[in-house]
């Protein structure tokens, strides 16, 4: 009853109480996760995509190709990307965000959007009609198709990565980019090599 | 002397009468307060505070709701898994023996065997058109925002739902050119989505998820894009999670047409 009498004390303890409840809400909107629009997300749910191609070539080549090593280079692929889909779903599944929407790319922002070979594509993909012609190859001709389609592929993704990097804070987010970005550029060049030693035993 | 002995003795007597009215002050400030209490209630500042409360119980009630309402389906889909929620209660109460298969309504959206192991040539019959879910063929139809053109087999799609893919059907008869562009425009490019051609379905458009189905004839059905949102990859609803899209087969009843 002699709260109602002090109006001061009343204002204060609700100021008080007000305050907290405000740092309160901003704190957990400072650390809450990634929304369906964010860079994040966006980046999550094209990499899965991007990925999954990687994986459907490597196992072809795997299964088709003609260089011993080189089909244990798409073996290497086709299980580390497998496991990275894992992740970036897990990443979704626990932001309770889509885990996929048809505006590739929109993460990116305007300045991006035109990365891929058409408007809203992912940088690096393969076209159908690139990867029906490769399922016809096998051998030495699939080898090298492989390493092309992959090397493309490749700085696609390492680009997807670099974007993430500029748009995030998210530790998990760049702690994956960055290696996708290390582990993809290193590939590019031990693909590069592999393509240059199987050329010259082509031309022997 | 005598003066200052008389203020002494005044001053001591003043303190006599001070502590002997002291009783009676006291007295007086407790009749005050009581008197005080007698005062109208500030109902102006309860009336503001309680509002204040009241506003605040509101917007945590409504951030429940926003929360809690994003993990429900969108209403009017139909679903065939009986009583229960989604594939995983279902799955759930078989496996702590709550139920048997035979206790389903519906005991296909359990039932996920590839039927053409043993035998190459043999194909799945369904009790609904298009099929939303029960045993199918080993291959699954890629559906990496697949837009067919001609219809697929049932087998093949059955097995992309179970990948966790939404499969949208139109019936030729009921959509135009035009039509098909604006459907088509929601599932290219939509990994884990895909599109066909199904003759004699008898509505426009209907949405296959495993084990739920939404139907409709108009095109700018706003469901449509939230069945797609909702069933794609989810969670609850997956009959084998984590499967790929890509690798399947991608051929069409055009294909397979005999060219002679």
């Amino acid at each position: 009853m002699s709260l109602w009498r002090r109006p001061a004390v009343l204002v204060a303890v609700t100021a008080v109480l007000m305050l907290t409840a405000g740092v309160a809400v901003g704190w957990v909107a400072a650390t809450a996760a990634p929304g369906e629009d964010s860079p994040e997300a966006g980046f999550a749910r094209d990499m899965q995509t991007h990925h999954q191609q990687a994986v459907d070539m490597a196992m072809y080549e795997w299964q088709n190709g003609g260089d011993e090593t080189l089909k244990l280079v798409a073996y290497d692929i086709a299980t580390s990307q497998s496991a990275e889909i894992g992740m970036y779903r897990s990443w979704l599944r626990e932001w309770d965000v889509r885990l996929s929407s048809g505006d590739s790319m929109a993460w990116a922002g305007e300045e991006h959007a035109h990365d891929g070979d058409a408007p809203g594509e992912m940088p690096g993909m393969a076209t159908d009609e690139e990867l029906a012609e490769f399922k016809t190859l096998t051998g030495t001709e699939a080898d090298l198709m492989f390493i092309d389609l992959m090397i493309a592929h490749h700085i696609g993704g390492v680009d997807m990565a670099k974007i993430v990097l500029d748009l995030t804070d998210d530790e998990r987010v760049v702690d994956a980019a960055q290696r996708t970005v290390n582990v993809q550029q290193a590939e590019i060049e031990s693909l590069e090599v592999h393509l240059d030693r199987i050329l010259s035993t082509v031309e022997e | 002397m005598a003066s200052k002995k008389q203020t002494a003795s005044k001053s001591a007597a003043k303190g006599a009468v001070k502590s002997a009215e002291k009783p009676k002050s006291s007295q007086a400030a407790r009749k005050g307060r009581a008197v005080q209490v007698k005062q109208p209630k500030p109902w102006g500042l309860i009336l503001t505070f309680s509002a204040v409360g009241v506003v605040a119980l509101g917007l945590i009630g409504a951030a429940v709701f926003v929360v809690w309402d994003r993990s429900q389906p969108p209403e009017g889909v139909t679903t065939f898994y009986g009583e229960y929620a989604n594939y995983s209660e279902v799955r759930d109460a078989l496996a702590d023996g709550e139920i048997t298969e035979d206790d389903l309504e519906y005991p296909w959206v359990m039932q996920q065997t590839h039927v053409d192991n043993d035998d190459p040539a043999a194909v799945p019959t369904y009790e609904i058109a298009p099929p939303a879910g029960g045993d199918h063929l080993g291959a699954w139809q890629t559906c990496t925002g697949s837009v067919y053109a001609a219809a697929i087999a049932d087998g093949n799609a059955v097995h992309s739902l179970e990948h966790g893919a939404v499969w949208l059907t139109y019936d030729p008869a009921l959509v135009d050119g035009d039509g098909i562009d604006q459907l088509a425009a929601k599932i290219e490019g939509r990994d884990y989505s895909l599109m066909s051609p199904y003759a004699d379905q008898g509505v426009a458009v209907s949405m296959q998820a495993w084990g739920v189905q939404y139907q409709t004839d108009d095109l700018n059905d706003p469901l449509i894009d939230e069945f797609l949102d909702f069933y794609i990859q989810n969670a609850d609803n997956s009959a084998e999670a984590n499967a790929t899209c890509t690798g399947g087969v991608a051929t069409t009843a055009a294909d397979q047409a005999p060219t002679g």
